[in-house]
């Protein structure tokens, strides 16, 4: 095969292509120049920025650098050392005894700081000092080594700015020395700026110039003769961050160069902050800052970029124009070739295909054939004359005219070719088709035929076939327009050709109506089905037989009534056997149909109803073989086996085997099956069914598994339910009792007939306040179970406590329908618990026995002692009283001078003015001190009060008041109780007897835990109560600073019978007990916070109410 | 005649040991024993109490010199000079009496104390080794102002007028004991300190007594460690001096400690010890070093 090269057309867009591409590079390359010239701007650029923030960053090291040795410096100065030593000078020390010691403190101080190396392998310090304030030199380290640096001229009057200065290359740092507020020193340190550079040069790149200048002077490097011009010029057009390419005029400048050996300096400036201080960075401005360079390598760039483009151009067009040339050159030599080729291409045809070929010179007829053209006659090449004539001489009489009219129509010029078919005159005297295909190849300048071309091909054979094809035709025709039956021929494409009078009779159609037609159109059956029954294989395939006969299908007619027919098919094959057709027979079945229809929808009927029944269904033999099953018997089977681990084979074989076994003596009942894991039970019903012929059963099993299962759970509820020692309770939405165990009537007195239906309230106590019964039935009316102790009315009218639980439950729909109740009878438990809490009660107050006591026996003191008083005094003013009642007896004048003596002789000797005085004294000590001892009695009285079941709104600040009276005597002697109480407490819903227990417990605690620290100094301990309320909860707070808890032991406190104190001084269950309280029966929490030595805090947290 | 040949032998053989149990504990018998006693107290920073100090080096240094190993007995200032002559040593009337016998604990002393007469009645001294003087020291909030100085008698003089009324804190049985001075009979109150010589600061801090004696080592030290809480009212009295003691008995190992000590001075060795211990004594007792 030949590559073929490409046509001048691809070659004109493959140019095109070239230019865009050309254009394309030029386009790039300028994008690339361009972004070339930005980048070395922006290079430069970042250079610039980046030396910038180098400076800035050296200045900000600088100035951290100096502002931490000047801290450093202030540390120094209000170091213990320095101050000692003007504390003890201004004590009166002298340096021959203890002062100079004092003052070595402070050389020893500079030297330790000297030899801290924080900064590399050197001091930064050169030399740190103190003066006073007379600008004596005190200390030095080193220490001068002449004399002149004795006096400093820094006196403490000076203010220094920012305490530092420059000079000859050295950091002056000085800071105030200060004692009682008053300046007596001045320290001084002396950094060389070149040790703070050596610090810093480690960070800066190498290759950088800095400068520094202090106070606009420059300090370091140290150069000769600094030109004030440059600090002018610094300082006037340094003002901004940009660099500053500085003139080479400049003295100073010069001196920079030739020091550094820099051509063009390129200043950076940056202030240290804080501090008088500059820092500038001299840069080789050639390095960073040639503006040429970019424009330079741009157009260098650019000409070899333009150079790059003509010589492309150029090269692209002289290869187009080659390849113009070389495909010229090809299409030419192919050419010839296939010219060639189509020339023995051409004779292979004519001679392999026995063509005569003629050429005809109009003007002289001459003819010129071939010789399979002479052969076809039956002559050899060279017997016929080669004339025209000798052709026209041959044709056959009856095909003349039209022959020469075709010939002389296409010589006109009326058709492009000319195509006849006629007969020659054989040289044996027959006759043989040819087929004529000629055509003009030549005209004169009028358009007269001059060369005529043309062939002859013999078709004797095929005109004789074609005549013997007809006949066959008519005859076929003839035997399916008369055939008795339906009778159609469709062809390949299912198109009804041929179909005879008698199906259109029986149809009611015209014959033409239906020719053309799909065939589908003749039945009613769909088109998919008539296509399939009528898609007989095309190729040589045999369809089946079975598959062409009987076909059961519907003819429509043309009223529309239906006729079932029976339709037999058979294939229409050409000569070569392929199939072109399909001829098909119809015969009427609609009788025969109906009958079946019938029957077909009875045996339906039957088998629904076979099948609808919910079980499995099967018949048998008389040997128990299955005859026949139901489809829901295999669904049971295959459920079965699924469900069971059984193979399919032996549950058949099982099944048979128990109804061989059972169906003789039983005609219902149950079987169980054993699989490798499980049993499940078979119900079955047979019945007999008895003909002339055979005696089967028909048998309906189903699956009781379940029901069995279920039934056995549902006795065994029963029994739980029956024999539990809880009370069940089943009530329904109205509060009536639904159901109840035997439980629940040993508890309550009533029998089930007493009970059933009855409220629910006949069993209330009446001792629960209605919100009690409101938030129980939020609760359940919510979903959620409500647990809790409660109290109940025996049928004898006596009460028994429960803990109950109560739930809802619901239906499928998630409706409440009725409430479960367990009732745990605990009232013997109750009891035992109240008196083993009334009996801690009373074992706690009475180890506060003596305690209470020795309160109670402080105040009967002085009552007794004020009653003794008063007693005395009576007997003195008796006398007096019987004076009095004499009067009242015997009435005497008031002027009676023997009776007034009388009288002011026992005022005198009554001392009635001293009694009149002290008397109401003593009552009043004497109320007071009652007033006390009721205070304590009552507050034991209210501690001591046996246990409430009911919670009751409670004074609770009252209750830590009662419980530190009480407590008093426990620890008045080891701490101070301080309390602070919520005034705005609310009345606190509690048990009081219960909150007194607990009060009296933790404090007696904290007062034993303080007195366990056995204080050296006698000192008290404290004792903290305090309460607050965070919304709903009441917090109370006991915190002591007693000897605390262990880590170890604060897990377990809460333990009954855990105690760390000694022996006989706890039981461990008083902090067991406050858990109990305050956690199980308020509902609260309490935590404890402690450290072992340093106290410990206990946290309560209850609800309010 | 058996009876002579039993008892002549064990007659020589205690003839033999007789005079190394009179030298025991001398040159030769450390030697021999390999170990070098070192008696001391924890004082100052003569002996630190962590391992280290001044005589405690000094000590070891001069155990190497002898070639033997150093090993140091703590003592206390009551018994420490008993620890040392075997026996139980009282003053009377100022004169040390020996009473009974007691254990030799150590080989020799050093330990900061001072030479005084009635130590020397009982001990030798070396060549005296460190410089002191007992100074006068009162807490910083004291009422009492230090003397100007003048001449050191003078000096005294006007210290020993701040003891009038004044409640003095001293120790027995060292060279605070005022009993020693002649102001021992001036108008104040002695408070015998019964706690160790470092502990005396912080008492007189804590208001044990109004004032306090100190020797200068100790006062320098006190003066470091509460700088700003005590000062110094003045000397009480002459310029003295503390070596290293030794057993009457024990000349040699004296004298070897008297070269060894010398040496140690011309070699600059004993200087750096002093500077390492206590930088501040060369300001005041330049001469002496």
């Amino acid at each position: 095969m030949k590559v073929s090269s490409p046509s001048p057309v691809q070659n004109i867009s493959h140019q095109r292509s070239y230019v865009l591409a050309i254009l394309s590079l030029l386009i790039l390359m300028s994008i690339l120049l361009g972004m070339n010239y930005y980048a070395q701007k922006q290079a430069q650029l970042r250079t610039i920025e980046r030396i910038q923030s180098d400076v800035d960053a050296e200045a900000t090291r600088f100035a951290m650098l100096i502002d931490r040795l000047q801290s450093e410096l202030h540390q120094l100065a209000a170091s213990q050392e320095v101050n000692a030593y003007f504390r003890n000078k201004a004590l009166g020390m002298s340096m021959e005894y203890g002062l100079r010691a004092s003052l070595n403190n402070i050389t020893y101080l500079f030297d330790r700081q000297l030899k801290q190396f924080p900064f590399g392998g050197t001091s930064i310090f050169e030399h740190i000092s103190i003066f006073d304030c007379s600008g004596e030199l005190l200390a030095s380290m080193p220490e001068p080594q002449n004399q002149s640096v004795q006096r400093s001229k820094v006196s403490c009057q000076e203010i220094l700015p920012n305490q530092s200065f420059s000079n000859n290359g050295i950091l002056h740092l000085q800071a105030p020395v200060m004692s009682d507020n008053k300046r007596v020193a001045t320290m001084h340190a002396e950094i060389p700026y070149t040790r703070i550079h050596n610090h810093l040069a480690t960070r800066i790149s190498s290759g950088s110039h800095s400068i520094i200048l202090h106070n606009n002077l420059v300090a370091d490097p140290p150069l000769d003769n600094t030109p004030p011009e440059f600090l002018n010029l610094t300082t006037r057009q340094l003002g901004n961050k940009e660099p500053l390419l500085l003139s080479v005029k400049d003295p100073l400048l010069i001196q920079i160069m030739e020091l550094w050996r820099i051509d063009h300096p390129l200043l950076f400036k940056s202030s240290i902050n804080g501090f008088s201080m500059t820092l500038l960075r001299i840069e080789s401005a050639g390095d960073i800052y040639d503006k040429t360079a970019p424009i330079t390598i741009l157009v260098v760039m650019i000409l070899f970029s333009s150079v790059i483009v003509i010589f492309s151009f150029r090269l692209i067009h002289s290869a187009s124009r080659n390849a113009a040339l070389n495909h010229y050159i090809h299409e030419l030599s192919d050419s010839a070739d296939a010219l060639r080729e189509k020339n023995q291409e051409m004779n292979l045809i004519i001679e392999g295909a026995k063509i005569g070929t003629w050429a005809w010179d109009v003007s002289t007829g001459k003819l010129q054939v071939n010789n399979t053209w002479s052969q076809m006659l039956g002559y050899k090449s060279d017997e016929l004359p080669p004339h025209v004539t000798t052709w026209e001489e041959r044709l056959h009489p009856d095909e003349v005219s039209h022959v020469f009219t075709a010939v002389n129509d296409h010589l006109a010029g009326k058709s492009s070719i000319y195509i006849t078919d006629h007969r020659l005159r054989h040289a044996s005297g027959d006759w043989i088709w040819v087929r004529a295909v000629g055509q003009v190849f030549s005209r004169d300048q009028y358009g007269n035929p001059v060369q005529v071309k043309g062939i002859h091909l013999e078709i004797t054979e095929l005109k004789n076939s074609l005549l013997q094809t007809e006949q066959a035709q008519r005859e076929a025709d003839s035997v399916i327009a008369n055939f008795l039956d339906s009778l159609l021929v469709v062809d390949c494409n299912l198109i009804i050709r041929r179909i005879n009078k008698a199906t259109c009779a029986l149809l009611n159609y015209q014959e033409k109506e239906l020719l053309g037609r799909h065939v589908s159109f003749l039945f009613s059956d769909p088109q998919t089905y008539v296509s399939s029954c009528f898609n007989i294989p095309i190729g040589n395939d045999s369809p089946n037989e079975s598959d062409l006969r009987n076909i059961e299908m519907t003819l429509q007619c043309a009223n529309g009534n239906l006729l079932p027919v029976s339709v037999n098919l058979a294939r229409l094959k050409d000569q070569h056997g392929k199939t072109i057709g399909i001829v098909a027979g119809a015969k009427d079945v609609s009788a025969l149909k109906n009958a079946l229809v019938k029957t077909e929808r009875q045996h339906q009927f039957i088998e629904r109803i076979f099948n609808i029944v919910p079980g499995g269904l099967l018949v048998m033999d008389a040997d128990y073989s299955i005859l026949h099953h139901n489809d829901t018997y295999g669904l049971l089977i295959n459920d079965w086996c699924q469900t069971y681990q059984i193979d399919k084979e032996s549950l058949h074989r099982l099944i048979q085997q128990k109804m061989s076994e059972l169906l003789p003596n039983h005609k219902s009942g149950h079987f169980s099956i054993h699989s490798t894991t499980s049993e499940f039970f078979i119900e079955f019903h047979a019945a007999k069914e008895r003909t002339k012929h055979h005696n089967n059963w028909v048998i309906y099993l189903h699956d009781v598994t379940s029901k069995l299962q279920a039934e056995s759970v549902h006795r065994l509820h029963s029994t739980v339910l029956e024999q539990t020692t809880e009370a069940v309770v089943v009530s329904d939405k109205k509060g009536r009792f639904r159901y109840v165990n035997k439980a629940f009537t040993s508890l309550s007195g009533y029998s089930l007939s007493e009970i059933i239906g009855r409220p629910v309230s006949l069993l209330k106590t009446g001792t629960y306040q209605k919100s009690f019964y409101v938030d129980l039935t939020k609760t359940l009316k919510s979903g959620n179970v409500w647990s809790g102790s409660m109290a109940y009315r025996h049928k004898n009218h006596s009460l028994f406590e429960t803990d109950t639980s109560i739930s809802p439950i619901r239906n499928d729909s998630g409706e409440i329908i009725c409430y479960v109740s367990l009732w745990r009878d605990v009232s013997h438990e109750r009891i035992l618990q109240r008196q083993l809490l009334q009996a801690q009660k009373l074992e706690a107050v009475g180890q506060l026995a003596a305690g209470i006591a020795h309160e109670l026996n402080t105040p009967i003191q002085y009552i007794q002692n004020n009653m003794s008083f008063i007693q005395d005094s009576f007997t003195l003013i008796h006398p007096l009283i019987n004076r009095l009642q004499q009067l009242r007896a015997r009435p005497v004048s008031i002027s009676d001078s023997t009776w007034q003596a009388q009288l002011a002789k026992e005022i005198v000797a009554a001392d009635l003015d001293f009694i009149y005085k002290e008397i109401p004294k003593s009552i009043i000590e004497s109320m007071q001190g009652i007033g006390h001892v009721v205070r304590i009695v009552s507050a034991m009285k209210e501690l001591s009060h046996p246990g409430q079941i009911d919670k009751l709104p409670t004074d609770f600040n009252r209750l830590i008041d009662n419980a530190t009276i009480v407590t008093r005597n426990e620890w008045k002697y080891v701490a101070t109780l301080t309390t602070d109480l919520d005034p705005d407490l609310p009345p606190v819903v509690c048990d009081s007897g219960t909150w007194g227990q607990i009060l009296l417990n933790l404090i007696v605690n904290s007062a034993q835990a303080i007195e366990a620290t056995h204080r050296a100094d006698g000192a008290l301990g404290n004792i903290h109560i305090m309460t607050r309320t965070q919304g709903q909860t009441l917090i109370l707070t006991i915190r002591d600073d007693g000897i605390g808890i262990a880590d170890k032991h604060l897990d377990r406190i809460f333990e009954p019978f855990f105690t760390t104190k000694e022996v006989g001084k706890g039981t461990g269950q008083g902090l067991s007990i406050v858990y109990d309280l305050v956690v199980n029966k308020h509902q609260g929490q309490i935590t404890c916070d402690s450290t072992a030595g340093q106290g410990c805090s206990f946290t309560l947290k209850v609800p309010l109410a | 005649m058996i009876r002579y040949l039993i008892v002549i032998p064990l007659f020589l053989i205690i003839c033999s040991l007789a005079p190394t149990a009179a030298l025991s504990a001398d040159l030769e018998e450390v030697r021999k024993q390999g170990v070098l006693r070192h008696l001391g107290v924890p004082y100052a920073n003569f002996i630190t109490g962590q391992g280290d100090g001044l005589s405690v080096e000094l000590m070891q240094m001069f155990a190497f010199h002898l070639g033997v190993r150093y090993e140091y007995v703590q003592s206390d200032w009551d018994q420490i000079i008993d620890d040392l002559v075997g026996h139980r040593v009282t003053l009377n009337n100022g004169n040390p009496v020996k009473g009974e016998k007691v254990v030799v604990r150590g080989d020799l002393i050093a330990t900061g104390m001072t030479i005084i007469p009635w130590r020397q009645q009982i001990i030798d001294f070396s060549i005296p080794t460190f410089p002191t003087q007992v100074w006068l020291v009162s807490p910083a909030n004291s009422p009492l102002r230090p003397i100007s100085p003048s001449s050191l008698a003078e000096d005294i003089a006007a210290t020993r007028k701040l003891l009038q009324q004044q409640r003095l804190l001293s120790k027995r049985n060292t060279c605070l004991d005022p009993d020693l001075y002649p102001f021992a009979h001036d108008n104040f109150t002695t408070i015998y300190f019964s706690g160790s010589l470092n502990e005396m600061v912080p008492a007189l801090l804590q208001g044990a007594a109004d004032i306090t004696l100190l020797d200068v080592p100790d006062a320098l030290v006190g003066l470091t460690s509460w700088p700003g809480r005590i000062k110094i009212l003045g000397p009480l009295s002459e310029e003295q001096e503390m070596g290293v003691a030794f057993r009457k008995s024990s000349p040699q190992l004296k004298n070897a400690f008297n070269e060894f000590y010398l040496d140690l001075r011309k070699s600059g060795a004993y200087r750096a010890l002093i500077k390492k211990y206590y930088p501040d004594v060369f300001y005041y007792y330049a001469d002496f070093f």
